[in-house]
């Protein structure tokens, strides 16, 4: 039985049935339940605090996850995963929208905060003791302890990285298989659309429902409209319900918003905040995916769906590599073409392998309030972003013809849209420099409500509360003040069990006073 | 969506995803595309929903000024529809590839879903089924 069954009666609000109004005092309320909101929360309810989780998706249980991507789309992710960044290019951005946020649809991939990123913090940003590997160490022990995070298994490693890490040996270079959450992966391929078998430690099935173990409280289905500031002190949040009742969760201690690093900054807005950093410095890591075709069977609905990966040139160049496996209607999406010959290529799946590339990119953006209210982001790449692609994309079209590849699709318009010598695939480097021109897509978010001292250029203090409002914590990646150029779910979580063991700490010693 | 939209929003997927291309794969010609990216339509945000919409309109009046015919795309030959949908797909326009695009991912979501089309396509090694079986075991003897 997977771990999102048999919860404590009453644990969870299902805001799509609530009759009434709700009028509830929590110590503490936490906004949002993706990896920080989660993680947060069970950390204060196990020092002891009475706390409320509130969700704007469903809780859609792990017996309901079936293998159809538009189903997935619909019912796990923001806006049916059609949310876009706006700048040069559209560059569509995914997101979770259901009680365990994005970690429902993402692979599950624990990377530790690097020793670079941490330093840069310290130094850059004055935040040494705040948040680096340090204070971070025994937060990363503990929920790598907590979740069983382990290499990837070769029982359950698959043709799609099996083929990735023979072509990366041949190289001679750094590679590995993931370190993930999740010790009894049954190589499903499908952590996009929601683990069938439960194996995958998405805050679906662990921090939230150990949580709501300890006496929490769900409220999912229901969406935030802000959090009440009376004087200079958060005191409530506002919800609404999909029922359309009023929701309104009073809080003792704090509110802290972990609602992602797209939401968290005009949530800040809702509520009166009016900081000029809010909505600043966004980053991410837009990252392109590699099709090729190979004379042998590749199988990528069998195997982990990422589970190998190189971070050889994250620091030197700028990009990680890593494997994806697509599903066949999103292979279909990215496959050149239309009609008879799109539906040889759909023909050949089994013979399919997709790698891709992620670009630690530097340019920054800006989240907005856009038309009625939503959630709106300006962001495009620089030309030191668009070199650092163009060299990946080529490491990886290179890297999968010298393993074997019958023919690529780069998937760069204006370049041939099927390759099948080096002699082309090395072209890919005078590739064009504008992003119109790629396939990009969005996944890892950071910035946006910055963590600093000087209120003029953050929205937090290094003890993750607003400069503006007493009470109010963020605790997502909207205060991380760079991207990391690693997989951030790891990061993120540590970062939120960090911040609200101080925030519980603080909290119980003014209560003891 | 009106009538004439949802058809020529089947027209435009069955163009994309035509039958007989590939002797194990079923084309979208068996999809009520029409039906099925009117639901669609429906769940996406207002915004989206109307991208979508300029989509289908795009590809149905497209062989007026791709090839030159006063006919929307359902009244072409096989052939010459497709030749349609990849002049739009491979457009210098950025924001008529994206268009054209976007119907192509919604197309690709649609179809696959359809029964029997996801097996034909990977070869059905592995089912849903055994592998919710199999979580169940490992659970049961861990």
């Amino acid at each position: 039985m997977a771990g999102d069954e048999n919860l404590p009666e009453g644990a969870v609000v299902d805001g799509a049935s609530i009759g009434a109004d709700v009028d509830e005092a929590f110590d503490f309320v936490v906004v949002g339940t993706g990896a920080a909101g989660a993680v947060a929360a069970h950390r204060l309810a196990d020092l002891g605090f009475v706390v409320a989780m509130v969700e704007e998706g469903p809780y859609v249980k792990t017996r309901d996850f079936g293998p159809d991507v538009i189903s997935a789309f619909r019912t796990l992710m923001r806006d049916a995963a059609t949310q876009a960044i706006e700048g040069r290019s559209f560059i569509p951005l995914l997101q979770g929208r259901c009680v365990g946020g994005s970690t429902v649809v993402n692979s599950a991939i624990a990377w530790r905060l690097p020793d670079d990123v941490s330093d840069d913090w310290s130094k850059r940003f004055a935040l040494a003791g705040a948040l680096d590997g340090e204070a971070l160490a025994p937060h990363f022990d503990a929920l790598e302890r907590e979740l069983h995070v382990e290499d990837v298994r070769d029982e359950s490693l698959g043709g799609n990285n099996r083929e990735f890490l023979e072509a990366i040996a041949r190289r001679g270079i750094e590679r590995h298989t993931m370190r993930r959450y999740a010790p009894d992966c049954a190589g499903s391929s499908r952590c996009l659309q929601g683990c069938p078998t439960g194996a995958k430690k998405g805050m679906n099935v662990s921090y939230v429902p150990w949580a709501l173990a300890l006496g929490a409280r769900l409220y999912c289905s229901c969406r935030v409209d802000r959090v009440r500031v009376e004087g200079d002190r958060a005191t409530a949040v506002d919800a609404t319900s999909r029922s359309g009742k009023r929701v309104v969760l009073r809080a003792r201690h704090g509110v802290l918003v972990a609602a992602s690093t797209i939401q968290t900054p005009n949530l800040l807005r809702r509520s009166g905040l009016r900081a000029r950093a809010i909505g600043r410095h966004f980053q991410a890591h837009p990252g392109i995916g590699v099709a090729g075709v190979f004379d042998r069977p590749i199988h990528m609905d069998f195997g982990t769906t990422q589970g190998a990966e190189t971070a050889h040139f994250r620091e030197s160049e700028h990009f990680k590599v890593e494997t994806i496996a697509m599903p066949p209607e999103l292979l279909a999406a990215r496959m050149p073409g239309a009609g008879a010959d799109l539906m040889r290529k759909l023909g050949e799946y089994p013979n399919i392998a997709v790698w891709g590339l992620q670009i630690r990119s530097e340019a920054e953006g800006v989240v907005k309030t856009g038309f009625g209210g939503r959630d709106k982001v300006v962001y495009s790449l620089t030309d030191r972003d668009m070199h650092a692609a163009r060299k990946a994309l080529t490491f990886v079209a290179t890297l999968m013809l010298e393993q074997g590849a019958r023919e690529i699709w780069p998937g760069v318009f204006g370049l041939p849209s099927v390759m099948t010598s080096l002699d082309e695939a090395r072209g890919l480097e005078d590739g064009p420099l504008d992003s119109r021109a790629y396939g990009f897509i969005a996944t890892h978010f950071f910035g946006a409500a910055r963590m600093g001292k000087d209120p003029k250029t953050s929205v937090v203090g290094p003890e993750f509360e607003t400069h503006e409002a007493k009470g109010l914590f963020v605790v997502d990646s909207s205060v991380f003040p760079t991207n990391l150029g690693v997989n951030p779910q790891h990061s993120i979580m540590a970062v939120a069990r960090l911040a609200a063991t101080r925030i519980g700490e603080r909290a119980a010693s003014s209560r003891a006073a | 969506m009106t009538n004439l939209e949802r058809n020529w929003a089947r027209a435009a997927l069955a163009t994309m995803f035509p039958s007989g291309a590939h002797p194990n794969v079923p084309g979208a010609d068996k999809v009520d595309g029409g039906a099925s990216l009117e639901d669609v339509c429906r769940t996406v945000p207002p915004r989206v929903a109307l991208g979508l919409r300029a989509a289908v309109w795009l590809v149905a009046l497209a062989p007026l000024f791709v090839v030159f015919r006063l006919r929307t795309l359902p009244g072409l030959e096989s052939d010459v529809r497709e030749r349609v949908v990849l002049a739009l797909l491979s457009s210098r326009l950025y924001v008529v590839r994206q268009l054209s695009l976007l119907l192509k991912a919604f197309g690709a979501l649609i179809f696959v879903a359809a029964p029997g089309v996801r097996a034909s396509i990977v070869g059905g090694s592995v089912s849903h089924e055994s592998l919710v079986r199999l979580g169940r075991k490992k659970k049961e003897v861990a």
